[in-house]
């Protein structure tokens, strides 16, 4: 079922179906070229990284390029991180592996680009507690029924959006998946309040799952959003994984924290992690 | 015996001497319509009549009279001949004497006014008729009667010729003596299948052709149920938006746009209560009910002093009263109609009447065989329901009460989204009409109404729900004073109290938006004024009070929106007040018999507003607001100058109208509002200007077996606002700069009627990217200049055939089918174009891919209906 015809087919049932189709498409100006930034800086001790690249065509043929060449920092105070590129992957650039942030300190991304500078600047928010972890498997979280062929393995749909949190966060689960003992990894972001076209388009098109039984070990990291990145966040999904439903938002264009007119995000997050074993209770068995 | 005989000699006598005045009086005379001397006229009477004059040579026997209508009673030839003059007449046998009025101890009173008074009603139903023209052939003056079908006439002393007339019935006309106040009711038979045979003289013609409103369209019941209608279903707002000036974003949408007015900008009353939601599946339907309605004004402009608070145009809709004459009922049965029926009938032995009507979807087997086939549509509830009440007693001949009443619900659960969304309207009126004198009639009304909406999912971890809500409660006293012919003054008193809910979270009182009151209160006066024969005259004012109240938590915002402090009001407070008068001025210059030219003017103020974010116009979520310290009125001004002429014995109707309209503090919600679940709402508000301008041609043919109309709009409307759209100027979008429509109806026998509408629109103004990037894995849009692009131009052909059961002799039931074919030609007019994943049927989903999505509603649909009567 596709993202219409989910709630306009329902009401007018055996009356009106709704159709999409595609759109021979016509792009209605040039790039403009401009950078792009998507770059955290977390309470993790690893190298961090920011990505640098341009924009491309409404309807892109070809991924974006990487822009190299910039003269890159994340300053803290009178602390200066460098970040450099790395030779293998043009537009990313990284610290070293020893930068860790601090909850509640803010940080500025510089960013010299020819004669061109940009930059941004964030703060590190403190991370909100764990839930149960009972509640992973409650809804709107959606435990399938085992899957073909094996009556132990559940498959766990997770929305693109769990609402209702009290601070914005996102939540990255991974676990190794007991048929083929690969590991497989899922993430949610989690809203406060309900957007309409957010909730009624969730489980639209695909959605990600993991494949658990009981006695799997899931890890959960989470990571804090600022107020500023949770609505940069909530913009994008609005622009991009919630365009198409009767409930649509007015389409704008959606503001990042770079300065010069530069598009993308800055972001701080503290980390928190734990880890997990699936109960068998919690798969209805 | 003697003494009993006596007296009935005495009782006789002055009865047969009255018998033989009787019978030389009206006895009927023919004379040529022409122009002759007072004493010529006498000569041409008395040859004619067989009869002799005898008069004074001091008589204006040189005065020249008219004959107006040829074929009349001979006191009706006096009475034209001697009109306004101090002459009577009195008959002695065989012989008519012609004398000067003797003075009377009054010298008013052989002149004095005698006034004319009633109401004009369906033969057929016992319906009061609004609009109903009455015209006194005599002196070329009339009236029109009120909303409540009251009509009052004050003349001089005199014998005269009624027209009374009604789109739709027959026109009627009554010869009358008036010597004293008098109260006479008329029935108009309406005629059958829009054969209209209309037979207008010319001064008739004179006073309808000045009755003729710009700016305003008047739609009746039939007229819209002969009209094709989205999947067979007859609806008010959907032939609304096949008028000229009138515009809607997206397809199966209730919402419109007059003139370039914001999607809340149009007061929609029902009985006179204000509907807030007028959507029943997210709009593809009305909540109103075409079985309970009587007729639909809608005003663009000139819009008369006793209505305001919306910013753009006035939507009365009537229901009916009911059949005060006999029992009867109406019904349909649709696909997406579901079921409804009108019962009606007369209360209290004629005194009063009622009509019940109901309506409900049955979606249920539908889903029911839906769920076989795809197991997560199980619990899946999609319906609507809703019914109207109205009553009406006749206490006395002075006093007259109306109750009426509309309850509708939405119910929408699915349990695939765990998801319930709820939303309905309630409203009621209580009216006393009250003659005060034969001139002065009035209206009391107590008004309710109340929408709210629910959202829910009960399912969730930890199931929240947001409810949004408003209600008014209020009182309107309404006068209408009906000076003279020339001139009909009302004025008023109006106030209603608004509670407002925007938003409620019963799980986290966080997200309450605080809730908000205010009393908003008008004062108004208006005159309706022939100035000269040719002159038509309506002015008004309009003063308007809003006053918010508390309690309430009122936030104070600093430049970038954000909170710097907050006050808290006490109940009953009254912390923040807006005032403004709202002048009226409608000017209309008769050029010829058939054709006039109207100018008017017109300013509104808008304090209550509908907050929403929404990029189509399906409109469950969005929040009624009202003004306040940081959010001040909407305010409208409009210039309009039509010409309207009749052609083919007013068969035809053409007018041509152009207008600009100016709006301050036009408001709009800052890109990606929130506005839900959000305290702080008014922050993500902005105001400023907005205009618009356009000229709208419009042909209507009103009788014959063809009626319809078809029209030509061209309009543009603008938005300025800063902070949106880097401060330059955007359309609206609503802004289709190019509209026709045609709706025709043929009646092509006793039992077959057919319908056409086709519409062409530009297409609507959208937002589409002119770039994109990538953060997160995700292709962002970037887009323009704000609504500078465009959707394929819309248009559509929708055609319909009625075909009514033979009737059989003693059977009162009567059925038709009605067979709708809606886009007959399939055209796949688009919803909306996003670029995002594909979602074609064609895509593979192993291979996800961006494009551009065209989203249609629906291509062809045929579908059946069946209606009845018994």
């Amino acid at each position: 079922m596709t993202k219409w015809t989910l709630l306009v087919y329902l009401p007018m049932m055996m009356e009106l179906m709704s159709c999409v189709e595609e759109l021979a498409w016509q792009e209605r100006g040039p790039a403009t070229n401009r950078l792009v930034v998507e770059g955290s800086i977390t309470t993790e001790r690893k190298a961090h990284t920011v990505n640098l690249s341009r924009t491309t065509p409404a309807i892109p043929t070809e991924a974006a390029t990487g822009v190299s060449g910039a003269i890159v920092s994340i300053v803290h105070g009178t602390t200066r991180f460098p970040l450099y590129e790395v030779d293998t992957i043009p537009g990313l650039y990284r610290t070293d592996s020893t930068v860790v942030g601090e909850v509640g300190q803010t940080y500025t991304l510089q960013i010299e680009l020819g004669p061109a500078s940009y930059s941004a600047t964030t703060t590190i928010e403190p991370v909100l507690d764990f839930e149960s972890p009972a509640l992973l498997f409650a809804s709107p979280n959606r435990l399938g029924n085992p899957i073909r062929g094996n009556l132990t393995v559940f498959e766990l749909e997770f929305p693109k959006v769990r609402y209702g949190a009290a601070t914005p966060v996102r939540d990255i689960f991974s676990a190794q998946e007991p048929i083929g003992l690969q590991w497989m990894s899922a993430f949610y972001y989690q809203f406060p309040g309900i957007d309409p076209e957010g909730f009624l388009l969730n489980f639209s098109g695909a959605n990600q799952t993991l494949l658990l039984q009981a006695g799997t070990v899931i890890t959960q990291t989470r990571y804090s959003l600022t107020d500023s990145h949770y609505r940069f966040i909530r913009d994008v999904y609005a622009e991009t994984q919630f365009r198409g439903g009767v409930f649509d938002r007015m389409p704008a264009n959606v503001k990042g924290n770079i300065s010069n007119g530069a598009l993308g995000f800055f972001s701080g997050s503290q980390v928190a992690q734990r880890s997990f074993v699936v109960q068998k209770s919690w798969l209805g068995q | 015996m003697r003494t009993l005989c006596g007296v009935l000699w005495l009782i006789l006598m002055p009865i047969s001497a009255l018998y033989g005045q009787h019978t030389i009086l009206d006895k009927p005379i023919h004379l040529p319509k022409t122009t002759a001397t007072l004493e010529q006229l006498l000569g041409a009477l008395s040859q004619q009549a067989q009869i002799s004059f005898s008069y004074s040579n001091q008589l204006p026997l040189r005065k020249q009279v008219t004959v107006r209508q040829a074929d009349q009673t001979l006191r009706s030839h006096l009475d034209d001949a001697l009109l306004g003059q101090s002459v009577e007449y009195i008959v002695r046998g065989n012989k008519l004497i012609l004398r000067f009025r003797p003075p009377t101890a009054n010298p008013d009173s052989a002149t004095r006014n005698v006034t004319l008074r009633g109401y004009v009603r369906d033969s057929a139903s016992g319906e009061a008729l609004m609009g109903a023209s009455l015209y006194i052939q005599e002196v070329a003056m009339g009236t029109t009667t009120n909303t409540y079908g009251f009509y009052s006439l004050t003349v001089p002393r005199h014998t005269y010729t009624l027209i009374v007339s009604h789109m739709g019935y027959r026109p009627v006309s009554k010869r009358i003596r008036l010597i004293e106040d008098h109260r006479m009711d008329i029935q108009l038979p309406a005629t059958t299948h829009q054969l209209a045979e209309v037979v207008v003289s010319s001064g008739t013609s004179s006073h309808l052709g000045a009755a003729s409103l710009l700016s305003s369209h008047r739609l009746d019941a039939a007229t819209i149920r002969q009209m094709p209608a989205l999947a067979g279903e007859p609806d008010v707002l959907k032939s609304i938006q096949l008028l000229p000036g009138v515009t809607t974003v997206g397809e199966g949408s209730t919402g419109f746009s007059v003139r370039g007015g914001g999607l809340d900008q149009n007061l929609i009353l029902l009985d006179e209560a204000p509907v807030y939601n007028p959507s029943h599946f997210l709009g593809f339907l009305s909540v109103f009910n075409t079985d309970a309605i009587k007729e639909v004004t809608l005003y663009k402009g000139g819009i008369p002093a006793q209505y305001g608070g919306r910013a753009s145009s006035v939507l009365a809709i009537q229901l009916k009263e009911g059949n005060t004459n006999q029992f009867r009922a109406t019904g349909g049965v649709g696909l997406l109609g579901g079921a409804r029926l009108a019962v009606e009938g007369p209360l209290a032995s004629g005194k009063g009447s009622y009509i019940v009507s109901g309506r409900r979807t049955f979606t249920e087997p539908f889903l029911w065989l839906g769920a076989l086939a795809d197991s997560t549509l199980r619990g899946t509830h999609v319906n609507f329901y809703d019914g109207n009440l109205k009553l009406n007693y006749t206490l006395n001949e002075k006093n007259k009460v109306y109750l009426s009443g509309y309850f509708g619900r939405d119910m929408n659960r699915l349990p695939l989204l765990d998801y319930q969304i709820q939303w309905g309207n309630t409203t009621g009126t209580l009216r006393w009409n009250h003659l005060f004198s034969q001139r002065l009639f009035s209206n009391f009304t107590l008004l309710y109404s109340r929408y709210q909406y629910r959202l829910a999912t009960p399912a969730a971890a930890v199931p929240f729900s947001w409810e949004s809500a408003i209600a008014d409660q209020g009182g309107k006293a309404d006068f209408t004073w009906f000076v003279s012919p020339r001139c009909t003054v009302s004025f008023g008193l109006h106030s209603v109290y608004h509670q407002v809910k925007p938003g409620q979270n019963r799980a986290n009182p966080a997200f309450r938006v605080p809730g908000r009151q205010a009393l908003e209160t008008a004062l108004y006066a208006g005159l309706d004024m022939k100035v000269r024969a040719s002159l038509r005259l309506e002015a008004g004012l309009r003063y308007t009070l809003f006053q918010n109240m508390g309690q309430a938590l009122v936030y104070q915002y600093n430049q970038v929106g954000r909170v710097v402090d907050s006050v808290t009001y006490g109940a009953g407070r009254i912390y923040h007040t807006y005032s403004g008068a709202e002048p009226r001025l409608s000017l209309r210059y008769q050029l010829a018999e058939n054709q006039s030219i109207k100018m008017s003017y017109t300013r509104l103020y808008q304090y209550m507003h509908q907050l929403t974010n929404s990029s189509l116009s399906f409109t469950a979520f969005d929040i009624w607001y009202p003004s306040g310290p940081g959010l001040p009125p909407i305010r409208s001004d409009q210039v309009s100058l039509g010409y309207v002429r009749s052609l083919g014995n007013r068969q035809w109707e053409v007018s041509l109208e152009g207008y600009y309209k100016d709006i301050a503090h036009q408001l709009d919600v800052r890109d990606h509002a929130q506005l839900t679940f959000n305290p702080y709402l008014e922050a993500e508000l902005r105001t400023g200007r907005g205009w618009s301008y356009g000229l709208e041609f419009f042909v209507r043919k009103q009788t014959g077996r063809l009626t319809g109309w078809a029209n030509y709009t061209f309009s543009r409307a603008w938005r300025q606002i800063p902070a949106i759209n880097e401060g330059n100027a955007y359309p609206a979008l609503f802004d289709q700069p190019h509209k026709v429509s045609l709706t025709a109806g043929y009646t092509a026998s006793k039992r077959v009627t057919l319908g056409l509408n086709w519409l062409y629109n530009t297409g609507g103004a959208i937002n589409l990217p002119v770039e994109s990037f990538t953060y997160d894995n995700q292709n962002v849009p970037v887009y323009g200049a704000r609504n500078a692009s465009r959707l394929p131009d819309y248009h559509r052909l929708d055609l319909s055939a009625t075909i009514q059961q033979p009737p059989k002799p003693g059977r009162r039931w009567q059925g038709s089918w009605v067979y709708t074919l809606t886009n007959v030609y399939a055209r796949k007019n688009p919803l909306t174009i996003y670029v995002g994943e594909d979602l074609s049927a064609t895509r593979n989903p192993a291979q996800p891919r961006l494009v551009a999505n065209r989203v249609y509603l629906f291509s062809i649909i045929p579908s059946v209906s069946y209606q009845f009567t018994f």
